[in-house]
């Protein structure tokens, strides 16, 4: 939007409407201390909105109430000063960093509308304030990576990239996630560093949130953020700081390597999402008739469908699947708190029978146990301690070389589920569905994750290969089980 | 199986830079390992050595951008390393005795050019004073150890550099006043 509109707009207006506008953008300038050229853009922020609330006949004094200067605080008006560490999970996603890899995962909403940028935008501007670490920088110091505070218009982009590409955070004040838009979809990229899906599902909640408010629809919920609450202490806490040291068996976090599906490494990565839309009732229904949880039956599900995407006919396959320790201990942190655990089964075991569904469900039970993980936890915390004083460029030479290596030879999938997704009634009729994607790896040619949204579970698969075996072997075994599926997808990024 | 897309089309992006990124590492590698296995084959002084740093200064400079804290500053300083590990390579396997002078000389111009970047926009490059605060510290600390150690020959180069980097650390924790101590809680935070 030109200076020329935002003009054309002011000149519309009646006298008195002139100067409550006047009044209006002198409250503004109160509020926001950007540098001139951001300050701007912010400004016309607000014009954009406020043109739309005027082709859609909304008076100006409603418009204004609803974009209500207060709601920007004080975030716009001081300066930077805040740093946040790295929580111990987050570590090593600025160490394993390489040109074109970056840990992202995407968060997204579909509404039954198309989406309004100029209002998407103003929910970000007052959204953003609310979630502190996550107007941030990652910036380096002697011994570890930390995010520095930044102030800055946190900007929303219309889509027109490969889902999950990795974020330009090398810059001064450079964003560490983005919020684009495509027809009536809402997505949030995160890098890792920032959040797990936990986190970042509260944002996306508050955000949209605050979008359906901006178009007259409040709705309250304890999962939402009031974002003109003041950020508590206990939503931006590393939780690996509560966690006791004790003697404990030392977890291997190094694993034998597992077998990679087939079909070449993609150029382009990923070089497609697939969509898997599925009846939940129907699916949880299924994995009852197989004595399962969802998980687990979608876990054995992909174990078949990986048998027949690769000529390997011995060895094992192994599927990381993370685990939100908030269920062993409550915690309202929207950074990182999760670990995983890694479920093996050797290819001659994979038959679609009872006992692979028995054996899946056992090594979940076990893998993702309260022992498991706390143990896991602990021993994190031991090596991260250990490190605490090696300097940050040794760290990196060694992490680059053996994250990349290891990680991606131990597993050949991951799966994560995040479960059952609710919203506040009078937003969910107005919301069709979601789902989350898991960003590339390096070397592992699918990864799966799990959403749940008003009965629809949407199982996504983020490709690196074109070799279509993976997913038309799920969706038979799928099928064969007499779940119908919508899919849907991106093309194919590949020549 | 059919996918319905929801996904925009993406315009093909260029592989160029990825090929060339790509054929750089390949090509300098092969030299250096070529260049190696030739200066040791032929014997006498170890000019590979520079020819090998060389060309990782180059990469490291031109081709491997930074993925964090890449800005003008950082840059400089690592210039300012690089070149300087360049020099004391030459001095030490090629031509000697003249690095002692010359290695603070471009620290200390190193210095200026950093401090000039610094205090011309400073409220945004106070946000990327870790690699000139870590280049104030080693080049005061090179400079005393330096002095000490050559106390009978004139070192005026080194004096220099010292004196210039605790300016340049002094009016930069001036300019800061106490936010300094919040940015060295940042950069030596163990946490």
């Amino acid at each position: 939007m030109s200076i020329d509109n935002c003009k054309l707009f002011v000149d519309n207006l009646s006298t008195d409407n002139k100067l409550i506008l006047e009044d209006f953008f002198n409250n503004f300038d109160r509020h926001c201390d950007l540098e001139k050229k951001e300050k701007q853009l912010l400004k016309e922020d607000f014009y954009n909105a406020l043109i739309y609330y005027n082709l859609l006949g909304i008076s100006l004094k409603k418009s204004l109430k609803l974009l209500d200067i207060n709601n920007l605080g004080g975030f716009y008006s001081r300066p930077s000063m805040v740093f946040y560490p790295l929580d111990d999970a987050a570590k090593i996603y600025p160490l394993s960093m390489k040109k074109g890899y970056m840990a992202v995962f995407r968060l997204s909403m579909y509404l039954k509308e198309n989406v309004i940028p100029e209002i998407l935008q103003m929910a970000l501007t007052f959204t953003i304030k609310r979630f502190p670490t996550f107007a941030v920088t990652v910036k380096k110091g002697f011994f570890w990576h930390h995010l520095d505070s930044t102030k800055r218009r946190y900007c929303v982009n219309i889509e027109n990239d490969i889902p999950c590409q990795s974020l330009k955070i090398s810059l001064s004040g450079s964003q560490t996630f983005r919020v684009i838009y495509y027809n009536n979809r809402i997505s949030v990229e995160f890098f890792h560093i920032l959040t797990d899906g936990t986190g970042g599902m509260i944002f996306l909640k508050t955000l949209v949130s605050e979008y359906f408010r901006l178009l007259g629809i409040s709705s309250k919920s304890k999962d939402i953020l009031k974002i003109n609450d003041l950020p508590n202490e206990k939503e931006i806490a590393n939780e690996f700081d509560k966690i006791k040291l004790k003697n404990t068996p030392s977890n291997k976090f190094l694993d034998k390597f597992a077998n990679q599906i087939g079909g070449k490494l993609s150029k382009h990565s990923p070089c497609q999402i697939i969509h898997f839309k599925m009846n939940s009732e129907l699916l949880k229904l299924k994995s009852k008739e197989k004595n399962s949880t969802i998980t687990a039956y979608i876990l054995s599900k992909i174990f078949l469908a990986m048998k027949h995407s690769s000529d390997y006919i011995k060895g094992e396959y192994n599927i990381q699947v993370p685990v939100n320790i908030r269920k062993y201990y409550p915690s309202k942190t929207i950074r990182n708190f999760s670990m995983y655990c890694g479920i093996r089964m050797p290819i001659n075991e994979i038959k679609n029978n009872n006992t692979m569904y028995k054996n899946i469900s056992k090594q979940l039970i076990e893998k993702a146990s309260f022992e498991s993980m706390n143990n896991m936890l602990i021993n994190t915390k031991k090596m991260i301690n250990g490190l605490k004083y090696v300097p940050l460029f040794i760290k990196t030479l060694a992490a680059k070389s053996l994250y990349g290596f290891f990680e991606d030879r131990i597993f050949t999938s991951k799966l994560s589920n995040i479960g059952v997704i609710t919203m506040p009634e009078n937003l969910e009729k107005h919301i069709e569905s979601m789902d989350i994607i898991l960003g590339p790896s390096q070397k592992i040619k699918v990864c799966c994750s799990l959403v749940t949204f008003n009965n629809v579970t949407t199982l996504t698969i983020t490709k690196t290969t074109i070799d279509p075996s993976f997913e038309e072997n799920l969706y038979k075994y799928l099928n064969e089980d007499g779940i119908d599926i919508i899919v849907e997808g991106s093309p194919l990024y590949e020549d | 199986m059919k996918i319905k897309e929801i996904y925009p089309k993406v315009e093909k992006k260029v592989e160029l830079i990825k090929h060339l990124y790509s054929a750089a590492r390949f090509t300098f590698i092969f030299v250096s390992i070529i260049c190696l296995v030739l200066n040791l084959i032929t014997g006498g002084k170890l000019w590979s050595l520079l020819v090998i740093w060389s060309l990782w200064l180059i990469w490291d400079q031109f081709i491997a951008i930074d993925l964090v804290d890449y800005n003008r500053m950082s840059q400089i300083v690592k210039l300012v390393f690089n070149s300087s590990i360049l020099l004391i390579i030459i001095d030490r396997f090629i031509i000697s005795g003249w690095a002692i002078e010359v290695v603070p000389i471009v620290c200390f111009g190193g210095i200026i050019v950093i401090g000039i970047l610094l205090f011309s926009d400073f409220e945004i490059q106070k946000h990327n004073t870790f690699p000139v605060i870590i280049i104030c510290l080693l080049c005061i600390i090179s400079a005393i150890i330096g002095l000490s150690v050559w106390k009978e020959e004139t070192r005026w180069a080194l004096a220099l550099m010292g004196t210039f980097a605790s300016i340049l650390l002094f009016a930069y924790i001036s300019k800061q006043g106490i936010e300094f101590i919040n940015e060295l809680k940042k950069i030596f935070s163990t946490k």
